[in-house]
């Protein structure tokens, strides 16, 4: 069964609010005063395990203004940019940002059933605070 | 003895002499010691403590670290707790090495508790401040003697960081997501930024987060 790896940038008081400081946040951009060495090499390892993203709406807003234009080194803004993008929302009728696909409704059963899907890496889920607490709060296993 | 082994000796007899005179005159610092639950509470919203991981390899550290202070603070609903609990903890049949280490250093050792309705105290060696918190604790520093160690107590901890008052924080950060209860931080009004001293991971799941608090 594939995994579901939940990746967060948190302040030390818990807030997960734009740590890459492309929202409209008074302390947008906080994550990237604290970068090292090792940070680059874990995020990518990080990708590199996982072949989909699960995201929120709005963090998948925010990734699909920003990602598309992006280019490294590393192959990191390749990989964003072309894997596959499952994004849980009521509201949005519509994904632009390459490989995205809706999830409107009964997110827990789809979960399940992405997880199912074979093969498969991890599925890796970045911000997204609402949809994190309702994966923790039903499980999807 | 050849010559040089000797003046070794004496160098390194200098060097702790030096070193025991700076410990000291040292300032004394402010240490707050916090269990938390990885979405920032410190209690359940009924007060529960029961989640909190407290073994071995974590029970020496923060022995080390009680150890390092001399002096107790607390806020009124902590020290209800401790008061309710140490003066005869280590009586109980039942009772743990912990409960006879701690006791042995709590009971004796001077407390403050911070209140401004607290009336009555009844555990030896306590004394009720109730106003000029800032002014209190700058004139404990003044005293020679160990560190100040305030145990847990959320509200007072908050109020001693919009004060500047907290030299070093030692959290430890729990494996348990417990929805709601007691936040650790209530009240922050500002942004601050610490700086990391030490994270250590424990065979119960628990990383102790150890900061210096940016004033």
């Amino acid at each position: 069964m594939r995994r579901i790896i939940i990746s967060e940038f948190v302040s030390l008081d818990g807030v997960v609010e734009d740590p890459g400081g492309v929202e409209k946040f008074k302390h947008g951009g906080w994550s990237f005063k604290f970068r090292d060495d090792q940070v680059p090499k874990y995020k990518m390892d990080e990708l590199k395990a996982s072949d989909s993203l699960l995201l929120g709406r709005v963090t998948y807003q925010e990734f699909a203004k920003a990602w598309p234009s992006r280019k490294d080194d590393v192959g990191f803004a390749d990989k964003m940019n072309s894997m596959p993008k499952y994004v849980v929302s009521t509201t949005l009728k519509k994904v632009d940002w390459n490989n995205s696909r809706l999830i409107k409704a009964n997110v827990v059963e789809e979960v399940k059933k992405l997880k199912q899907q074979q093969p498969g890496k991890d599925i890796l889920v970045y911000g997204s605070g609402k949809l994190v607490n309702t994966l923790l709060q039903h499980d999807p296993r | 003895m050849p010559k040089s082994e000797t003046s070794n000796v004496e160098a390194h007899l200098d060097w702790d002499d030096g070193v025991a005179a700076a410990r000291k005159w040292k300032t004394r610092n402010v240490v707050w010691l916090m269990h938390v639950s990885l979405d920032g509470f410190v209690a359940g919203p009924n007060g529960e403590i029961d989640w909190i991981r407290f073994d071995d390899d974590l029970i020496e550290d923060v022995q080390a670290l009680v150890d390092s202070a001399d002096t107790a603070l607390f806020g009124r609903v902590t020290y209800r707790l401790m008061e309710s609990y140490w003066p005869t903890a280590a009586d109980s049949p039942t009772a743990s090495k912990h409960d006879l280490d701690h006791s042995r250093w709590l009971n004796p050792a001077p407390k403050i508790v911070f209140s401004t309705t607290l009336k009555n105290v009844h555990w030896q060696n306590t004394r009720i401040v109730k106003d000029h918190i800032g002014e209190e604790i700058a004139r404990l520093r003044k005293q020679p003697g160990k560190n100040l160690i305030l145990f847990a107590s959320p509200t007072l901890g908050s109020t001693f960081m919009n004060l500047n008052l907290i030299d070093e924080y030692f959290f430890n950060i729990n494996p348990i997501v417990l929805g709601k209860g007691k936040p650790l931080f209530s009240g922050q009004s500002e942004m601050r930024r610490l700086k990391l001293l030490e994270s250590k991971t424990y065979k119960n799941g628990v990383v102790s987060l150890r900061y210096r608090g940016g004033n």
